[in-house]
């Protein structure tokens, strides 16, 4: 899978798509009840909105005309009555349809969220977060008034454009044809300029998306950033990205700033259309005063909503994007899941065996080549070769991080492809490389290990790497948090945590990938006693570069060339004087040097 | 104006109206602003859980914890859709308010005006239409200023924070008159530095004199304060006592970019971005020649495994070096510092994932490039012995110090850490010594 970058743009699918529109309305469905009520309320504001004209009409009409004052007073108060019911109908119709849309936010989101969790190390290898971040909130946030005002103002803006169209018909359906005269130039408009408008708001969100990806690196450098004084560069490269997203910005905006005059221009012409041909029927008689004024003021209620609508239909084209770049995500199937006849495993022993494994995480470039081994429960195995020869790939496969192209990985007899993810991985305690630590207390990120250990549980881990006595020392003892200023914690520190919350786990089998590179040989060889005493019978692979951790081992595996060269005990190995041999004269020969000096 | 010419009764009664308008209005900034913050505050929440889960994808799957983190943020979804419907209540309780005082306007406006047309207060029915008119005009902005309101309040809420970060002020600032040293050749000397935070002592009486081209090395537990050491001379930190001398000049009293640029660092833990190698290695500098990119990326092991790559330094590397081994990762960085040609290197810990035949190699092209001052810090004896000066650390403090044959003839912790590391290799010059 080819690694996308913050500098470029993801690549995506250009015209718009009906399905898209319709699978994001679906979400509406379990709202429709609240969607209907929301609907009656609005035809109540409606209909008072549609009479306010006319009463108008009526009291200049009937009562002024006519110096009828009590009407005039009934007139006013009823008036002032249904406007007052309506502020309640709009109060509650506000706060229904908010939490509709917030609701459906939330459902996407959290849907959005969950489908990531269940994708697979490739999904995260191939993008920066930043830009999977993005479309988790941007993306999302950017769908928020679509919905509101896909119910409160698409369905109720057509029906006021109907029943303004046959009030105005019935009115006087000569005046009514030449209000609408102008509105199939206005629909013309729309669809091509509906179309540059979509395509320009997929680059924005692009362009959006690189800016975040490298803000979010950026920001988790700042310390490399800092030490090589590149701000200017960086700053420089930034600029570059908020540019890029600002043009993009104001390319798609010019073609979406065409909706509006498009529609006030017709509705301007209309109007001046309906004054100057009232006139002509005015002075024929044909038509009265109030009428006119009446008329003026639907028109008015016909063209607003026709602009609500275009309106709609213009965040409808910037935001649906927003919803592609979600949908894309829910698309991708996880590369490795349960399946459907996945079993549990039962709780394990630790025997693991690779049969005839091949795996490369790009299907041309082998990394494992027919690789087989058998480990007894209980033993502890060194994996041992040069860097990027494949050591961590081998522990990958054991938790399934990975899944080997062909050949099988077991465990206590069972394929690992063939039972629950959770089931498998919460039988094993890994510890990476990198010491991941979350944002919060030394206490909440050994407990991660085991989420219902005790206080009690997560101190006596602790002990047992060597931790216990550094964080005493701190102020907040085990409630410091692992980022407050002043705290920060060393590399060895950090270490030791993430140490400590592989062992709450209490795995059957333990994967130590440079566990302890960090740490020095001192404190090393406590954790190391520390662990055999409390880890006794378990299996553990263990990926290092000192020889005293090395040494340490039951066996010894030699990596080299995509499969294993040498497996043995450390004498074996010795003895057989292969690679593992010839790493280890070089350190005896720097021992004569050492002691030549 | 219009309006008072036309009727000043009925532009004063429609006026009345305008204060209450705006009163409700000003209710709703004050209450809606509230939200707005704390619905910004909590969308930042929100990020940081998906940005950590993100970042830290593998550690959950390592643990199986994909279910515990859909709660942890469904959590906060909740709570952003419980803030954000808290939003729209208050929205719908004042933005309702509004437009009935507006239509109220207009209803008053007519009839009380009628009245007047009937009892002769005003001129004809014509005058009171465009009456009408000139109170819609007048209500519109009214009526916008509730909308007006709630995006003010939204930026507000937004511009508030942008103003906190930009009223912090960094701790460490180049000074104003900078001093620039005679020439930069990596002296560096510690003047009986202490380092004290939060109370607690990290640094205690350090002394140290790195001659140009010489190389430290820095040993100790976990936490003893070697990190410490290595930040003050970039100057990360200030000093609590003492003085770190770069060049013969306090770092205090230097240009901040220039002290940086004229010290590398590689860190503890490596950073990439996911870009090409080259630019991973050039870091955003157009001053480095290819020469120097591949004399460096030599020199750190890295030209040989980036030759073997389809696109060679044009590789695009996922983000923090997704893909590439750690060892690789450790290397790329390495050139990066190597690259920058400044006269003081410093190596915290970045052989650690080399296997020790690579270590050996790249160690021998450091020492072959005699320029620069080298601090290195280490656990394996491997990769300090030919230092020209061994720190051992313990708590902030020297506890010993010396090349590697005089802390070997000491017998203490260096000796310790030593007989650990090569029990099995001296127990064969043993036998066959014997």
């Amino acid at each position: 899978m080819p690694i996308n970058n913050f500098r470029e743009d993801e690549v995506m699918k250009e015209e718009i798509n009906f399905r898209t529109i319709g699978r994001l309305f679906s979400y509406l469905k379990p709202h429709l009840p609240a969607v209907v009520q929301t609907l009656v309320l609005m035809a109540v504001a409606i209909s008072v909105e549609l009479f306010n004209p006319w009463f108008l009409k009526l009291g200049i009409d009937k009562y002024i005309a006519n110096g009828d004052g009590k009407g005039m007073l009934i007139l006013g108060g009823i008036m002032i009555v249904l406007n007052f019911g309506t502020l309640y109908c709009a109060r509650f119709r506000m706060i229904k349809m908010s939490k509709v849309t917030n609701d459906i936010l939330m459902t996407i989101r959290q849907q959005l969220y969950t489908h990531i969790q269940k994708l697979s190390f490739s999904f995260f290898d191939s993008r920066p977060v930043g830009k999977i971040l993005a479309r988790i909130i941007g993306d999302v946030n950017a769908l928020n008034d679509l919905f509101t005002n896909s119910v409160t103002s698409l369905i109720p803006e057509v029906v006021k454009i109907i029943a303004a169209v046959v009030i105005m018909l019935l009115m006087n359906w000569r005046l009514a044809l030449a209000a609408l005269v102008t509105l199939p130039f206005m629909v013309t408009v729309m669809v091509f300029v509906s179309r540059a408008s979509h395509k320009g708001w997929q680059i924005f969100r692009k362009k959006a998306s690189n800016m975040n990806a490298f803000t979010h690196e950026d920001f988790s450098g700042i310390r490399v950033v800092q030490s090589f004084a590149a701000e200017k560069e960086t700053s420089k490269t930034f600029w570059e990205l908020v540019t890029e997203w600002r043009k993009a910005f104001i390319s798609a905006v010019k073609f979406s700033d065409f909706f509006w005059p498009s529609v006030e221009l017709s509705w301007g012409v209309g109007t001046l259309v309906v004054f100057s041909y009232g006139l002509v029927l005015l002075n024929t008689g044909t038509i009265t005063v109030g009428l006119l004024v009446a008329f003026s003021g639907y028109i008015g209620m016909f063209w607003q909503p026709v602009m609500n609508i275009s309106n709609f239909y213009n965040q409808l084209v910037t935001n649906i994007t927003g919803a592609e770049r979600i949908f894309e995500i829910l698309d991708i199937n996880p590369e490795i899941a349960n399946r459907n006849d996945s079993a549990e495993l039962p709780p394990i022993q630790g025997n693991v065996s690779f049969k005839h494994v091949n795996f490369g995480y790009e299907a041309t470039k082998p990394v494992l080549k027919d690789v087989s081994f058998q480990v007894r429960a209980g033993e502890t195995i060194a994996l041992v070769g040069p860097t990027g020869v494949g050591k961590t790939t081998v522990v990958n496969l054991i938790s399934r991080f990975y899944e080997a192209q062909s050949g099988e990985v077991l465990i206590d007899g069972h394929d690992v492809t063939k039972v629950t993810l959770e089931s498998l991985r919460s039988q094993m305690g890994i510890m990476m490389q990198d010491s991941f630590l979350f944002s919060g207390t030394i206490r909440d990120n050994i407990r991660y290990g085991r989420l219902n250990a005790t206080d009690e549980e997560v101190e006596e881990a602790a002990k047992v790497v060597q931790a216990h006595e550094f964080i005493g020392k701190f102020e907040k003892g085990y409630d410091t948090d692992v980022n407050e200023r002043g705290a920060r914690l060393s590399g060895g520190q950090r270490q030791l945590i993430a140490f400590a919350r592989a062992l709450l786990a209490n795995p059957r089998i333990l994967i130590l990938d440079e566990a302890t590179a960090s740490i020095d040989t001192q404190t090393e060889k406590l954790v190391q006693d520390g662990i055999k005493k409390l880890l006794k019978g378990r299996t553990s692979f263990v990926i290092a570069h000192r020889l005293s951790t090395i040494q340490s081992a039951d066996r010894i595996m030699v990596i080299e060339n995509g499969g294993i060269s040498e497996c043995g005990t450390h004498d074996e190995l010795m003895q057989n004087q292969g690679l593992y041999w010839n790493l280890f004269m070089a350190q005896f020969k720097f021992l004569h040097t050492g002691e030549a000096v | 104006m219009v309006l008072f010419l036309i009727n000043w009764k009925l532009a004063l009664m429609s006026l009345c109206i305008l204060p209450v308008i705006a009163f409700v209005a000003l209710r709703l900034e004050k209450q809606i602003g509230k939200t707005f913050e704390e619905i910004s505050d909590q969308r930042a929440l929100m990020n940081t859980t998906a940005q950590e889960n993100l970042a830290g994808v593998r550690l959950v799957k390592a643990f199986g914890r994909e279910k515990h983190e859909i709660q942890k943020f469904l959590d906060q979804n909740k709570e952003n859709y419980r803030l954000n419907v808290n939003q729209a209540k208050i929205w719908s309780k004042h933005q309702p308010r509004i437009e009935f005082l507006s239509n109220l306007v207009i209803v008053l406006v007519t009839s009380i005006g009628g009245f007047m047309v009937i009892g002769g207060g005003l001129p004809s029915v014509g005058t009171l239409v465009a009456y009408t008119g000139y109170i819609n005009m007048l209500i519109w902005p009214m009526r916008m200023l509730g909308w007006l309101i709630n995006v003010l309040a939204q930026c507000l809420a937004s511009i508030k924070k942008i103003d906190a970060l930009f009223c912090e002020e960094p701790d460490i600032k180049s000074p104003e008159k900078p001093v620039e040293p005679e020439g930069r050749e990596g002296h560096v000397v510690f003047d009986h530095v202490t380092l004290e935070a939060n109370g607690m002592k990290i640094l205690e009486d350090i002394c140290l004199d790195a001659k140009p081209g010489s190389t430290v090395a820095i040993m100790g537990a976990t936490g003893s304060g070697k990190t410490s050491i290595i930040n003050l001379i970039g100057r990360y930190y200030d000093v609590t006592g003492g003085r770190v001398l770069v060049d013969g000049v306090d770092v205090r009293e230097q240009n901040l970019e220039l002290l940086r640029r004229n010290t590398s660092v590689v860190m503890q833990d490596v950073f990439l971005f996911s870009d090409t190698i080259e630019e991973n290695i050039r870091f955003g500098s157009t001053e480095i020649s290819q020469d120097t990119l591949v004399q460096a990326s030599k020199d750190a092991h890295v030209h040989e495994f980036v030759m073997k790559l389809q696109d060679g330094y044009k590789t695009v590397i996922g983000e923090r070096g997704i893909g590439l081994s750690g060892g690789q990762k450790q290397r790329i960085s390495m050139a990066r510092a190597l690259s920058r040609n400044s006269r003081v290197l410093v190596f915290d810990d970045s052989t650690s994932a080399l296997d020790m035949e690579t270590e050996h190699q790249i160690q021998q092209s450091l020492e072959s490039r005699t320029d620069e001052t080298k601090f290195i810090i280490a656990h394996r004896v491997s990769a300090v012995k030919n230092a020209d000066e061994i720190l051992f650390l313990e708590d902030g403090r020297v506890l010993e110090r010396g090349n590697h044959q005089s802390l070997i003839d000491r017998k203490g912790r260096y000796y310790d850490t030593y007989m650990l590391q090569f029990q099995g290799l001296l127990d064969i010059h043993d036998e066959e010594a014997g």
